[in-house]
């Protein structure tokens, strides 16, 4: 770097100008490197895009519908659409009507419902949580018990026993948890495959 | 100097190459993407308010809500220890220095810091008094930490980088929460409830309490510096699927121990030392709305009064209204705009209580406007161009405005952001800067500074940011900062009194990388490592030999390496590891602590917890050896537990 000299300069210790020296050596090493990573191609990593967070968690779930196995004729007629519900985010909701619009899963469209606990439609297929461990969401779990449901609740804090699946926000992305004994427990079948992607796979408890 | 040659290297290279445009992703393109390239989607808080710079590539480290809980951290400061782009110095028991890129003291001015939009730096000295800033911890979202310039969108005082502290939306935290730690140097506890409100709204209350013991020199003198805090609050939700509306309040009072012997700061200690008293309320609207067409707009107002009473010598009372307005417009073909305007208002009363010094005049009424616009441009080859300015006048030095390109990158669909950026940056003066007279009546050994200007800070930056999903991912950063009109004390002509002027200027540079690691599903390594060097020279004229040892007391360089581990589902493991280099002025040498916590999930609901901090060798953070707080181990068991 040229610097001009004029007017009177702090002293600096030797140390000082030592790491001064490095690190102008470092900076200048690393802007080298930064720019032939992004000319030669750096190691595979994934594009830097941002998006709100409710488009990213229906998109999310949209994927998951192909990764699941519902029990047979749980779906219904081959014409009839996939229902999926969703409790508590209006928000959510619409993300999630976007997300699927004009797009099929297992073969069928996909019907986005509003869910109020005493108000569950039939039939339904996907429930969408979108509160955080409240009374509501147990409720609403609870009211789906047993059927081939598959519950997928949008949690702050990963909490066992509620869902099959749990989408939780880890810094600035969205990850997944998955609970096969809760899928078992909705006569459900999680593809192995979408348990490789899954930040945390719940051990199976016995039967 | 390298760094411009690097960069126009970069954008030649850029322009040479061809390719389509990118438009920036809609929810349909979102399903495009295959799982693992939605698991490398960064997201953006619904809510915070919608600002496109956050987006725009910048040195940007996020704290999420695990990071937080896992830290054991209970105040503030400490989870802010967790960015490896900021320097976090504990002064006293309750008084810690935070800066970014430099300049660090206790009274650091160049850093701008918000609670869910709410700017919480004082106008009395431009930094953040942060032994009277706290939130829920526990309703912490994430807290945003912007290294470098952010003055564009954020306006004067963010120079060299931004905290962004962000809540969950109460429609998130419909549960109870209760937690509470007791240890050897501190108690504390903390409780929250939520409940629904009719069109799917939702509210949620929470108190905290905190009691924090006295500190001891490293010489064993005891420092009365023993303080306690109590903080309640709320914040109300209301969810449409257009837009959402947000109503937060906050109301705080605490008592912290002068620590003695001290030093004149502005961060009140002072001489023979009583209680400090603080307290305040603030209360904030914010309205949100999605346009058709992709667009958005918001709207915020809020009101923050707060009182600190330093005895004997000075007290303040504050006021500030703030409105703020935003529209962001949908894509129109290549470009996306953006524009807001911002009106702020405050009503600052201080006084003195000894005759050593004063604010003159006591009582004053400042007003700040600004508007900036940015437009956002894709280019061809995978480039996106944001251009911005803001123009803010405040009451001291009229109209300064604040430019900034950033350039971003994307070669390919695979291959990371490259990023650049040129940022002019402005720290107006402050009450400190201008209206500081000592003693409180002529004749004055300090006249104040009536010819002040704003600090300029003219900043470029290079940087370069990849993941491979939760496997790895890797942030770098180098920037150089050249600063001008740098705060002076002069001697009048006259040779009877000293006034405060501009006459330093000086250039930085360093360098920012971290990086996390997976290794296997129940193991994951975090590291960061910042460096700088700086060098500062008088300008001629100038009679103020030791102007730049009141700047800051900045280490050449510091790291941390962080051990997330899970051996179970129910036990969770994390160690943190810090060095941070020697401080030059006054000497503060340089240290390694080590930070360790334990936790078990004792049921669905409650999780205990060993938390122990600093439990290496006893070691000193900032100042001189004669008056600084010996930091030493602190061993702390928490609960927690939903219901």
């Amino acid at each position: 770097m040229n610097i001009v000299r004029h007017g009177r300069w702090r002293t600096e210790s030797a140390r000082h100008g030592l790491a001064q020296r490095l690190t102008e050596r470092l900076e200048r090493a690393l802007a080298i490197v930064a720019v032939a990573a992004a000319i030669l191609g750096g190691p595979a990593a994934t594009a830097q895009m941002s998006a709100p967070e409710q488009d990213v968690k229906a998109a999310f779930l949209y994927k998951f519908l192909g990764f699941v196995e519902w029990p047979e004729g749980a779906l219904g007629f081959p014409g009839d659409p996939l229902v999926v519900g969703v409790l508590g985010s209006p928000i959510m909701m619409r993300a999630l009507e976007n997300a699927v619009s004009q797009r099929t899963a297992q073969g069928r469209n996909v019907a986005v419902k509003a869910v109020r606990v005493g108000e569950v439609p039939q039939p339904l297929h996907v429930l969408f949580v979108g509160e955080h461990e409240s009374p509501g969401a147990q409720a609403a779990a609870g009211i789906v018990a047993g059927r081939p449901v598959l519950v997928v609740h949008d949690a702050g804090v990963s909490t066992p026993g509620m869902a099959a699946i749990q989408l939780l926000l880890v810094e600035d992305r969205i990850r997944f948890d998955i609970d096969p004994t809760q899928a078992e427990l909705h006569r459900l079948k999680i593809s192995s495959r979408l348990m490789q992607l899954a930040r945390r796979v719940a051990p199976t408890t016995g039967p | 100097m390298a760094q411009h040659r690097v960069i126009a290297a970069c954008l030649l290279c850029a322009s040479s190459l061809t390719g389509v445009a990118k438009p920036p992703p809609s929810p349909q393109d979102l399903v495009e993407l295959s799982l693992e390239e939605l698991a490398g989607v960064r997201v953006t808080s619904v809510s915070k308010r919608s600002e496109p710079l956050g987006e725009a590539p910048a040195s940007i480290f996020v704290i999420g809500a695990e990071d937080i809980r896992r830290s054991g951290a209970t105040t503030l400061p400490e989870v802010l220890r967790l960015a490896p782009n900021l320097q976090v110095a504990q002064v006293s028991a309750s008084a810690f220095a935070v800066a970014a890129r430099g300049f660090n003291t206790p009274s650091s001015n160049k850093l701008l810091v918000l609670i869910d939009g709410r700017s919480v730096y004082t106008p009395l000295f431009g930094g953040v008094f942060w032994d009277a800033q706290d939130v829920s911890l526990q309703d912490v979202e994430r807290i945003e930490v912007i290294s470098g310039p952010a003055g564009t969108l954020w306006g004067t005082n963010a120079v060299n980088g931004v905290i962004n502290i962000i809540t969950r939306p109460a429609t998130q935290t419909l549960d109870g929460d209760f937690s509470a730690s007791v240890g050897n140097r501190h108690a504390d506890a903390a409780l929250r409830a939520g409940h629904r409100l009719a069109n799917d709204g939702a509210v949620r209350f929470y108190a905290k309490h905190a009691d924090h013991r006295a500190s001891r020199t490293e010489v064993g003198v005891r420092k009365e510096d023993a303080w306690r805090r109590s903080q309640a609050g709320f914040r109300a939700d209301w969810e449409q699927a257009e837009g959402m509306l947000t109503l937060q309040g906050n109301l705080y009072e605490g008592a912290i121990g002068q620590p003695e012997p001290g030093a004149l700061s502005l961060d009140g200690v002072l001489f023979d030392l009583d209680t400090i008293d603080v307290s305040g309320a603030n209360v904030l609207a914010r309205w949100q709305r999605s346009l058709s067409g992709g667009g958005s707009v918001s709207a915020q107002f809020y009101i923050d009064h707060t009182e600190r009473t330093v005895p004997p010598t000075f007290g303040q009372r504050l006021d500030i209204a703030d409105a703020q307005f935003e529209h962001a417009l949908g894509p129109m073909g290549r470009h996306t705009l953006t524009w807001g305007l911002q009106h702020r208002h405050a009503r600052d009363r201080t006084s003195h209580g000894t005759p050593y010094f004063a604010f003159l005049p006591e009582r004053v009424t400042q007003r700040w406007t600004s508007l900036f616009g940015q437009d956002e441009v894709e280019l061809a080859g995978g480039l996106k161009v944001t251009l911005g300015v803001r123009v803010e006048h405040n009451d001291y030095t009229g109209a300064e405005v604040l430019p900034s390109l950033r350039v971003g990158w994307t070669p390919g669909a695979r291959n990371g952001l490259v990023w650049a950026a040129a940022s002019r940056a402005v720290r107006a003066p402050s009450r400190f800067d201008r209206d500081l007279f000592v003693p409180a009546a002529p004749p004055f050994l300090l006249a104040g500074g009536p010819n002040v200007r704003s600090e300029v800070a003219k900043v470029f930056e290079l940087g370069y940011r990849a993941d491979a999903g939760h496997d790895w991912s890797y942030s770098v950063t180098v920037y150089h900062a050249d600063y001008d009109h740098l705060r002076t004390q002069e001697l009048d002509a006259s040779g009877t009194f000293l006034y405060l002027s501009n006459l330093l200027e000086g250039r930085s540079s360093g360098v920012e990388m971290w990086g996390t690691y997976r290794i296997g599903p129940s193991l994951q390594i975090k590291a960061g490592f910042t460096a700088m060097h700086d060098r500062f020279r008088l300008k001629p004229g100038s009679t103020d030999p030791g102007a730049v040892n009141t700047l800051g007391n900045d280490p050449s360089h510091a790291w941390q390496l962080r051990g997330v581990w899970d051996p179970t589902p129910a036990v969770q493991w994390d160690a943190t590891l810090r060095r941070v280099g020697e401080l030059p002025r006054p000497n503060v040498p340089s240290y390694v602590a080590l930070d360790l916590r334990a936790a078990w999930r004792l049921d669905r609901q409650w999780t205990l917890s060993l938390t122990g901090k600093n439990l290496l060798d006893p070691h000193g953070e900032f100042t001189d050896a004669l008056t600084r707080t010996e930091v030493r181990r602190s061993v702390y068991l928490g609960i927690q537990g939903h219901f």
